[in-house]
């Protein structure tokens, strides 16, 4: 045979490049979608569950995170830029999350004053997530995803700016406002912590 | 608290939550989302603390029992299959009809995917426990179970798939299976045999221990007639459509996404790298004393008798009957490319002068498979020459034009002979197919005029083709 182009048949595994992965997308082929999970569904539910803590919506956020990627991929213009746009659609949808919350927040005034932690995550077990997420909840929503993002996650401030669609000096200046505020509020809560842990004991 | 003890604080936090949710949750969530983007009904996305949500669920719940009232009054039935719908058999087993009689089977707790069925192809994805395949048409059968491909036609088989593990049992007929951590020519599984392998380790390949061969007294799903057998040169609408070794870049089916390869860069490797993947539809061999022409159910290896028992692991392979061509013994072994030497050696005018039509499909095809694209235009041309006007003929044209674009890269001539075909045959069952691909043929050629004419003839003549986004995209490309 001379051409290389000969098997008709299924090609998989087969690694897809970027570029064929968004070509795929876009002719709404659905081995296309299920290799763009493959390779992506890992990194989005960390990334939510990073940025949001192993609340109750987390399944819904990712699944929104995925179908706006599928529903927008046209607008993606650099195939190779795929995961950081991913990861901006992500930061995006975490966002609303967040913004949700406070009208939620606003309307309903019953005991959700922090996020609400899935039963995945056991408080008692996991002291320091539960208390990192209720630190959490009391910082600006900007700095608490450029904080997470740098800090949690791992990014550096450049990627954490390009996700979080702002200027590097921006993120710089939300970062170190976020490290002083949850240190702050940590502290607080520690202490307010073990005054109730005295009062118990006494 | 200092920056350090900040760094701790969230080191540790980090460490508790992991990764993020189980393995097993992502994966679950990973079907819903390609049932939500792909699926044929799409799962909106709750909205928390949305009276509308409140509202919407309400009525789907109020819809849900009152189809699940409508649907338990129906007599049980099979399913109706719509390609890309998933299948989940939770208690009961769940069967699906296909076009020709094909049938699938997910036993319970079995969940799969139709990814396409059409006359040309079928394509499975078994996500998770057993399917059974009864394939009595000449299709190009695949079922995919984790990265493994399981490719048969005229058979009969079960594929199981759960955790890492891989069970298959034929009951007739062969299948070969690829992918994983198979060998680059597969593993054959022949009828009565059982092939185990779990995370890539083989653990059992040979007699089945739990289901033998089937006599078509076992099952009452068989049919009394013997399994037609993969498409017989000639005799099929579409003989050349089968998984063999060599063949084309562009999937022949409207389901095997035929821009696909055309359109994106890199395809399965090289032919001398790539598996040999001895497909069910081999060229056939009309018997000694067979009538030019006149066609016969070639054996198969669950049909033909064994001439010893192989031991496991070893498949058998029909012998040659006494006083059979050299090529024609080669070709029943699948050994396309001695086949076609063979004739060659022997003297490839005469047999194109002398050999009846069957045999002259068979060896047509044969060289197709062995990437002989010059011996198969010379039989496939001398073929339209001694028997024009028949179907044979037509398909010769058509193929002739499948050899151009595939093995000889001349676009341009392929374009003439998709052409000739459409021309001869302009109400064939392969007219479709010879429009995508002379329109992809003049796309390559430089042919921009006849490459827009023909993408709009498809998209007018056929709106639902696969060739459809490559066709719009010629279209674009042309404003």
């Amino acid at each position: 045979m001379t051409s290389s182009r000969s098997n008709p048949v299924i090609a998989f595994p087969r690694e897809w490049s970027a570029a064929e992965l968004v070509a795929g997308l876009r002719d709404r082929d659905p081995a296309a979608g299920r290799v763009f999970l493959d390779r992506y569904a890992k990194r989005m539910h960390r990334l939510v569950w990073r940025l949001l803590g192993a609340c109750s919506e987390h399944d819904d956020l990712v699944q929104q995170v995925f179908l706006n990627a599928f529903s927008g991929i046209e607008k993606l213009r650099e195939p190779e830029r795929l995961e950081s746009w991913l990861v901006s659609l992500a930061v995006n949808t975490v966002r609303k999350e967040l913004r949700g919350r406070k009208v939620r927040r606003f309307f309903v005034v019953l005991g959700l004053a922090e996020d609400r932690l899935s039963p995945d995550l056991d408080p008692e077990t996991q002291a320091a997530a539960a208390e990192m997420y209720r630190v959490l909840g009391q910082v600006h929503d900007e700095d608490r995803l450029v904080f997470v993002l740098c800090m949690v996650e791992g990014m550096t401030q450049a990627e954490a700016a390009e996700a979080c669609g702002m200027s590097l000096s921006t993120c710089k200046r939300r970062l170190v406002r976020a490290c002083e505020r949850a240190s702050r509020l940590a502290r607080d809560v520690r202490r307010v912590s073990a005054g109730r842990a005295g009062e118990g004991s006494s | 608290m200092k920056r350090q003890d900040l760094h701790g604080w969230v080191e540790r936090a980090r460490a508790e939550l992991g990764e993020g949710p189980e393995e097993r949750r992502v994966e679950a969530l990973n079907r819903e989302i390609l049932d939500a983007a792909f699926g044929p009904a799409r799962r909106p996305v709750m909205a928390h603390w949305s009276w509308a949500a409140g509202g919407a669920l309400v009525a789907g719940v109020v819809v849900a029992l009152a189809g699940w009232w409508m649907w338990s009054r129906q007599p049980p039935g099979p399913a109706r299959p719509q390609d890309g719908s998933t299948y989940v058999a939770r208690e009961t087993p769940l069967r699906l009809e296909l076009e020709g009689g094909n049938t699938v089977r997910f036993s319970p707790d079995s969940e799969g995917r139709l990814v396409a069925s059409t006359r040309q192809e079928v394509r499975l994805l078994l996500v998770r426990g057993e399917l059974t395949s009864a394939v009595r048409t000449p299709v190009r059968w695949t079922v995919q179970a984790g990265p493994y491909l399981i490719q048969a036609a005229g058979t009969e088989y079960v594929v199981g798939w759960a955790a890492g593990r891989l069970d298959v049992t034929v009951r007739s007929g062969r299948v070969i299976v690829t992918g994983g951590d198979a060998p680059a020519e597969g593993w054959t599984v022949v009828a009565g045999e059982h092939l185990s392998l779990e995370r890539g380790r083989l653990l059992h390949k040979g007699p089945s221990l739990v289901a033998g061969p089937v006599s078509s007294t076992d099952d009452p799903e068989r049919p009394s007639a013997p399994l037609a057998g993969p498409p017989v040169p000639g005799e099929s609408p579409v003989p050349s459509e089968s998984p063999v070794p060599g063949e084309s870049p562009v999937p022949p089916g409207p389901a095997g996404d035929p821009d696909a390869p055309v359109a994106r860069g890199p395809e399965p490797g090289p032919p001398a790298s790539a598996p040999e993947q001895p497909g069910p539809a081999d060229p056939r061999v009309a018997p000694p004393g067979h009538a030019p022409g006149q066609m016969t159910p070639p054996p198969s290896p669950g049909d033909v008798p064994r001439s010893s028992t192989p031991g496991p692991g070893l498949v058998a392979l029909p012998e040659a009957p006494a006083g059979m061509p050299a090529w024609k013994a080669l070709l029943l072994k699948e050994e396309y490319a001695k086949a076609v030497a063979e004739l060659e050696r022997s003297g490839l005018a005469d047999f194109a002068d002398t050999a009846g039509l069957a045999d002259l499909q068979a060896a047509a095809n044969a060289a197709r498979y062995a990437g002989r694209g010059r011996t198969a235009i010379t039989l496939l041309t001398t073929l339209r020459q001694r028997f024009p006007g028949t179907t044979a003929s037509q398909m010769a044209a058509f193929l002739i034009g499948r050899v151009h674009s595939e093995q000889l890269g001349d676009h341009r001539a392929a374009v003439g002979w998709f052409s000739t075909y459409l021309a001869e045959s302009p109400s064939g069952e392969l007219v479709e197919q010879a429009l995508g691909r002379k329109m992809d043929a003049a796309h390559r050629a430089g042919q921009r005029e006849a490459a827009r004419a023909t993408a709009a003839e498809l998209l007018r003549r056929y709106p639902a083709s696969p060739f459809v986004s490559q066709a719009n995209r010629i279209l674009t490309e042309a404003k």
